[in-house]
């Protein structure tokens, strides 16, 4: 019984190795293809951040981190008030 | 006299009435009247219909039915406390500690035939529906991108799945050694894949190979996923030195969308043609990361995520807590599963940890040995390990996406040695 826990061992093994050695070669292979796509999305994503700075547009979240900040020095210097 | 005529005639008609009206009311007096006994008999007979009769005296007079009842109560209490009050897997340990309760209620016969959480087991769980829509979940959960970004990181999934294996023949070797203990090879294969820290993946491959098991192998593969936290680290500070542990990794590129629509397709595509016993499971793991990563079914991606997974693996948990009775449950079978289960994520862990210290020596790219840990699924408890021990050596080294690379190859590498072990029934001669 232990000899054929053995044999599986090795067969699950070699497949597991296979399997995830072809996997990495075809993610390989897609990226060779695919990677100037990549690279242009995130060319375009960046330009499109550029834009929407120059043009001093606030972010969706932009309101709420100047809000968040505020409220981080007004406690701070109330903290110092209180120390005295 | 026509007005006296018609009166006759309704008078007949409600006689007739009351005459049919009457007859089946007077045979069930008749026979109500005949089982009803004395008082005294009456409150003897209702009190074995009770629970506690049911557990002082089982029908069966085997002692698993009435204290082991019992005891099984106090194990479905424990998992819930762990769950609660610990936190520890409470999405699965709720449900199946209340199945758990539900299946050990004396003489409620809800396991048996006709009862709800027979039903439930025997739709969702012997079938293996459940488990395979929640991997569906899983998929739709998952974001490849670190390891497309890196693909060389899979090989540390792969290797951590040797715990798996190992744990197999620890069965085994247990099995021969111990009496008491009896393992057939479906047993070990199922035993062994606790070592894959993939609940559905677990649940799946044991409701096809040995049920019999399926409650405490359960149990094992999802308490062990919640220890993660405790049983690794040590593990892997053995293994590494603290100049190791700073390794720093280089930066991972972008991926964009079309690399990710296409991934999954890749992988069912190698799974159809290397191991399509493996299909089901990667099949659905790929379609749910399929509608994630397409972006034109946003609603159906949003509900397998959140809605579908969460109704599964209530039924799921009800399900597999309905396997743990005294009988299948309160035996020295469970307590070896409980200690293979440990060594299963234990060698996992230590292997994926050597597998990335191997491949440093080969590599270009430094890869940072904590990361191998990460190849043993437990997504992503097992990714969040690697990053904690990485900032405890150097608090400005952030792992965590490194190691997710690993850690959802690991499931693609689970998912294929159960791909594996359910060709088993057509190696043996």
């Amino acid at each position: 019984m232990i000899v054929a826990g053995l044999k599986l061992t090795l067969l699950g093994m070699v497949v597991v190795f296979s399997f995830l050695l072809l996997l990495i070669l075809s993610v390989k292979i897609s990226q060779r293809f695919l990677s100037e796509g990549s690279v242009r999305e995130l060319a375009e994503m960046e330009a499109a951040e550029m834009r929407r700075r120059r043009r001093g547009a606030p972010g969706p979240d932009e309101g709420t981190l100047v809000a968040v900040i505020s409220a981080a020095i007004a406690a701070h210097r109330a903290r110092l008030r209180e120390r005295g | 006299m026509p007005r006296r005529k018609r009166f006759a005639g309704k008078t007949l008609g409600v006689a007739i009435l009351l005459l049919i009206m009457a007859l089946p009311v007077a045979a069930s007096t008749e026979t109500s009247d005949a089982e009803l006994a004395p008082m005294g008999a009456m409150i003897g007979e209702f009190a074995k219909t009770t629970g506690v009769f049911g557990f002082l005296c089982p029908a069966s007079g085997h002692w698993t039915d009435g204290i082991g009842g019992l005891l099984m109560i106090a194990v479905a209490l424990l998992m819930l406390y762990l769950a609660i009050g610990k936190q520890f897997e409470p999405l699965l340990l709720v449900p199946m500690g209340f199945g758990c309760l539900l299946a050990n209620i004396p003489l409620a016969g809800m396991t048996d035939p006709g009862g709800i959480v027979y039903y439930i087991y025997e739709i969702g769980i012997k079938t293996g529906v459940f488990p395979l829509l929640v991997f569906m979940g899983v998929g739709a959960m998952t974001d490849f991108g670190p390891m497309i970004a890196n693909p060389k990181t899979a090989l540390l999934g792969a290797a951590a799945q040797f715990g798996i294996f190992t744990t197999l023949i620890g069965a085994l070797v247990l099995s021969e050694l111990v009496p008491g203990i009896d393992f057939d090879l479906f047993d070990a294969a199922s035993i062994g894949i606790i070592g894959g820290a993939d609940g559905p993946t677990a649940i799946f491959l044991t409701s096809q190979l040995s049920p019999d098991l399926l409650g405490a192998i359960a149990v094992a593969a999802y308490s062990y996923m919640a220890l993660v936290p405790i049983i690794q680290p040590p593990i892997m500070r053995a293994l590494t030195n603290p100049e190791e542990r700073k390794i720093r990794m280089t930066q991972l590129r972008y991926v964009g969308k079309v690399e990710k629509i296409v991934f999954p397709i890749v992988v069912l595509g190698l799974c159809m043609l290397l191991l399509p016993s493996a299909s089901p499971l990667i099949g659905f793991f790929m379609f749910g990361n399929l509608m994630r990563e397409c972006g034109v079914v946003e609603r159906l991606s949003k509900t397998t995520q959140n809605a579908l997974i969460n109704i599964v693996t209530i039924f799921l948990g009800l399900g597999v807590g309905s396997r743990l009775s005294a009988s299948s449950f309160l035996n020295l079978e469970t307590l070896g599963i409980l200690l293979l289960g440990v060594i299963a994520f234990s060698i996992g862990t230590a292997s994926g940890v050597i597998m990335a210290k191997l491949m440093n020596r080969f590599s270009s790219d430094p890869i940072n040995p904590l990361i191998g840990s990460a190849g043993v699924s437990a997504v992503p408890m097992a990714a969040r390990v690697s990053q904690k021990l990485g900032i405890e050596s150097d608090p400005e080294n952030m792992l965590l996406m490194f190691a997710m690379g690993p850690n959802v190859a690991g499931v693609i590498g689970s998912a294929v040695a159960a791909g594996v072990l359910l060709t088993l029934k057509n190696l043996l001669v």
